[in-house]
């Protein structure tokens, strides 16, 4: 992964900052805001994951369709009717609210996406581990076990296929998988017992339990901690507000002229535009900033 | 004076629902800062003796005296100091692996103990450079490779400063390489920390020197306890515990009747063994053939007194047509060539690689495997013998390169021919085979259900006979994971026979067994050999495959040598081969193993005593 601001900062952050963008993009049906979270999330990803992203994003693409044949199937509000099925009127509306859905699911998949690749499996141990440690440690032992029981998976697989119980039939491989499934779990519960013993031998439920720290709120924390929190509120405040409100369904006029009055376009909507815009590209905006830096020599982190 | 931490008044313990006692009378007493080694036949009680010194490692069962560690007793010390004063590690280096994080696990211990962060990170960066583990610090616990994860199992107890450290063979399950890099940090963690070591273990070879105190245990008591050098007294050339030059020193003392090498010199390390070899030379003179080898006598073939060793004395460079010991029932090689089916494998060019961005596993690689021969691949850790094993098997999909099994050309994983008449895998697992409640249960579903008494009278017959072959006897309604390591792996066997292949492929069948039970599956190698079976083995351990080989051959790089016989292929290598190679190379030409040695040593001292 090249190199990202974000994952420098604590996981607190990032963390923050990922919410505070799913949860933008998915409280309003403005399609202005939905443009911007999907441009920005879409560059993000890019930067984070390279070309694999390009694939990526084109296979996650194939919802619109499904998305605006949903609405458009379902919903029959609307003043530009195409045709009419079993009595019911099939408008354009419909189909363009579905698509632009589709698109508010795109961008919401790709900011989590990106949140995968920045917050791993530590620091999601950590986030947890620091308000439940016990929780933490249950998430950390399981992330032990799962490639743990992968591995034994593929090895009473392979020696049964040695055997030659491949399981011919369709009937028989189901068969076959719950013989292996059988095995791997006798197989894991007679060593849980020596695991149980080997917590306890290390000092498990002796009092009470501290957590280790990997990660400190740095200094460079704090200010965008700051900024995104402020920006994500301002944002949130106005669009619970009102500002923004987008008409999917405008009643009369042609379809220009009703996508025109769909927009109310006051000063305040300007301002939302430009704060969610601002609060979108934070990230990327950090990442230029900290390039900048380097290639002068003025930051060596 | 250093004083006594843990002491043994008269310690007996039977386990539940048995009926010889697991301990007998056992008083001893354990010093501050003593490296002990404990040692001892499988069964004789050391995991016992161990495990009672840990509250939460001891076993339920029957105690009769009393065990103090520092003048309180076990039983009645509480959780923390239990936890703090003496650290545990044992033999399955995943087992007590509990986090997915190296830094989390080594955090572990400290976390239940309550340490603050500053404490914590202080130790943990200490431990972390003692002993070497920053290359690999940020890792998944799960990508650590067996003696990493032993070191990290290491670390995790150290980092909670006991004062004691009980050690279960450790090195067990690692191969020779890690089993040396984990045995290195459990002598710094003795010599630099003072840490009190007590430490059960099989493979002596480099530990015996480590040791300042020995106690051999045997059917629950203490046979010999005292210095390295005074166990030394007690060992015989057959003694598959003791270090090589230890052996080869005894059996020489035994073919020349007198004890030329006396008790205070006894070799200890191949260091020591090569100067015995040295002595040994300069006094006897310094002919370095032994007698069956003056010109024009050929291949002659000592070996055809019963019971001796399997190889050929015949030491003209190249001769790789060894002579196999004549037990009743071998081939020769003659009749083995006449075979229609000469080879059962073959491949030729095969590569292989996990994922598409991984690295070519294997490279091109060819092999062939005739009929009748034991067989056994070695090489470093990730060469790949593993997964030429699962290639062979079927169990990984094979699609570069030409691989002919039993004649027929394969294609798919169908044309392998497997079971019956076919090959086998024994994975390095053997658990990774059981289904079933009882071992009995176990062979059974490799066979229909017998429909009536007289079937039902068949099936015992042949399960007790296998039984019988595999040392299994009685065993029949045990489960199999009560069974021992070396009785599982047994049990996993006999399932692969009653398939009735002509092929076996045993992947790392010697990891984790005790010198003892090596013996018992090399003789059951031996009998399949006698009965046409083939087998190949892949395995780490140099020593077995130079005693019990026809062939062998080294991977490396991708790719697998020709191979040849041990004697040859063992001598040719100065790193790579076993301890009494190392003694003896330079002064006793292809003798690879123990036995080689002794028996050339005898050959000389008779010829230097009559060449006076």
């Amino acid at each position: 992964m090249t190199y990202d601001s974000l994952n420098d900062l604590h996981p607190l952050t990032a963390f923050l900052f990922f919410s505070y963008a799913e949860i933008i993009t998915m409280s309003t049906d403005n399609p202005i805001i939905t443009a911007i979270s999907l441009t920005a999330a879409g560059l993000y990803s890019l930067r984070l994951s390279g070309k694999k992203a390009l694939l990526t994003i084109f296979k996650i693409c194939l919802i619109i369709p499904l998305t605006g044949a949903v609405n458009f199937l379902t919903v029959h509000t609307g003043a530009h009717v195409l045709f009419y099925l079993n009595g019911n009127p099939m408008t354009l509306e419909a189909m363009l609210r579905g698509f632009l859905n589709g698109l508010i699911i795109i961008a919401v998949i790709l900011w989590f996406m990106s949140e995968n690749k920045i917050i791993t499996d530590e620091k999601m141990i950590w986030l947890f581990g620091s308000v439940a440690p016990k929780t933490g440690l249950t998430i950390s032992m399981m992330l032990r076990y799962i490639p743990m029981l992968k591995r034994r998976f593929t090895e009473v697989h392979s020696a049964e296929i040695a055997m030659g119980h491949d399981g011919h039939s369709g009937f028989g491989k189901m068969r076959q998988s719950a013989r292996e499934f059988d095995c791997v779990l006798t197989w894991s519960l007679e060593t849980s017992i020596e695991r149980g013993n080997a917590m306890e031998e290390r000092g498990y439920g002796i009092g009470k339990r501290t957590s280790y720290m990997r990660y400190h709120i740095k200094k460079s924390d704090i200010p965008v901690i700051a900024v995104e929190s402020v920006l994500a509120s301002v944002c949130l405040f106005l669009i619970i507000k009102g500002v923004g409100r987008f008409t999917s369904y405008p009643m009369g006029g042609r379809k220009k002229t009703s996508l025109m009055m769909a927009f109310s376009a006051t000063g305040l909507e300007t301002l939302l535009y430009l704060l969610a815009a601002l609060l979108f590209i934070l990230p990327l905006c950090m990442d230029v900033v900290s390039e900048i830096r380097w290639k002068r020599g003025d930051d060596n982190a | 004076m250093p004083e006594r931490i843990i002491t043994f008044n008269d310690v007996s313990f039977t386990y539940p629902n048995c009926e010889t006692a697991a301990l007998r009378h056992i008083n001893v007493s354990f010093k501050e800062g003593g490296f002990y080694l404990i040692t001892g036949p499988s069964g004789s009680g050391k995991s016992t003796l161990l495990r009672l010194m840990k509250k939460s490692a001891a076993p339920y069962g029957l105690l009769n005296g009393e065990i103090l560690i520092h003048g309180s007793r076990v039983s009645d010390m509480d959780l923390k100091a239990a936890s703090t004063i003496t650290g545990f590690v044992s033999q399955d280096p995943d087992a007590s692996i509990v986090t997915n994080k190296v830094w989390h696990e080594l955090a572990f211990g400290l976390e239940n103990l309550g340490c603050d962060q500053e404490l914590m990170e202080r130790r943990i960066g200490e431990i972390v450079n003692f002993l070497g583990i920053m290359p690999w610090f940020y890792s998944d616990t799960d990508e650590l490779s067996g003696g990493q994860k032993q070191i990290l199992n290491l670390a995790s107890v150290v980092v909670m400063e006991p004062e004691v450290l009980l050690l279960d063979e450790p090195t067990a399950q690692l191969d020779p390489l890690a089993a040396s890099r984990f045995l290195e940090c459990v002598r710094r963690v003795h010599d630099e920390l003072g840490t009190t070591i007590i430490m059960t273990e099989h493979r002596l070879e480099e530990v015996f020197g480590m040791a300042e105190y020995v106690m051999r245990l045997q059917d629950g008591e203490i046979k010999y306890e005292g210095t390295p050098r005074q166990l030394l007294a007690h060992c015989r050339m057959d003694d598959p515990e003791y270090p090589s030059a230890s052996r080869i020193a005894a059996g020489y003392n035994s073919v020349s009747g007198e004890k030329i090498i006396d008790d205070s010199s006894m070799p200890i390390s191949v260091r020591d063994g090569r100067q015995m070899m040295a002595g040994i030379f300069s006094e006897l003179g310094n002919g370095m053939t032994c007698r069956s080898c003056e010109p024009g006598n050929g291949m002659s073939c000592k070996s055809s007194e019963p019971g001796s060793s399997m190889s050929c004395k015949s030491s003209e460079p190249g001769s790789s047509r060894a002579c196999k010991s004549s037990e009743p029932g071998s081939r020769t090689m003659d009749e083995k060539s006449e075979e229609k089916d000469q080879f059962l494998l073959r491949a030729d060019g095969i590569s292989f690689r996990y994922t598409r961005d991984g690295p070519l596993i294997l490279n091109g690689l060819s092999l062939e495997i005739r009929s009748g021969e034991i067989f056994s691949i070695v090489g470093g850790n990730g060469s790949g013998k593993s997964t030429l094993l699962k290639l062979l098997s079927g169990a990984l999909p094979f699609r570069h390169g030409k691989y002919i099994s039993f004649g027929k050309r394969v294609k798919t994983v169908s044309d392998i021919k497997r079971g019956s008449g076919g090959l086998v895998l024994l994975p390095q697992d053997p658990k990774a085979l059981f289904h079933g409640i009882s071992a009995r249960e176990e062979w059974q579903e490799m066979r229909k259900s017998p429909s009536d008494p007289d079937e039902e009278r068949e099936e015992n017959e042949i399960f007790s006979a296998l039984a019988e072959r595999l040392s299994l006897t009685g065993k029949g309604d045990l489960n199999p994971y009560d069974l021992s390591g070396g009785e599982q792996q047994r049990l996993a066997l006999g399932k692969l026979l009653l398939t009735d292949p002509k092929l076996l492929l045993l992947d790392e069948p010697t990891k984790g067994l005790d010198p003892y039970s090596k013996e018992s599956l090399a003789d059951i190698l031996m009998e399949l050999k006698d009965r046409g079976k083939t087998v190949v083995l892949v395995t780490h351990d140099l020593e077995f495959a130079a005693m019990y080989s026809d062939r062998t051959a080294m991977m490396f790089d991708g790719r697998l040598g020709k191979g040849s016989d041990p004697k040859t292929f063992f001598s040719e290598n100065r790193f790579y081969t076993t301890a009494a190679a190392r003694i003896s190379s330079g002064y006793l030409k292809d003798c690879v193993t123990v036995q080689q040695c002794v028996t050339a040593l005898k050959e000389k001292y008779e010829y230097g005593r009559c060449g006076n």
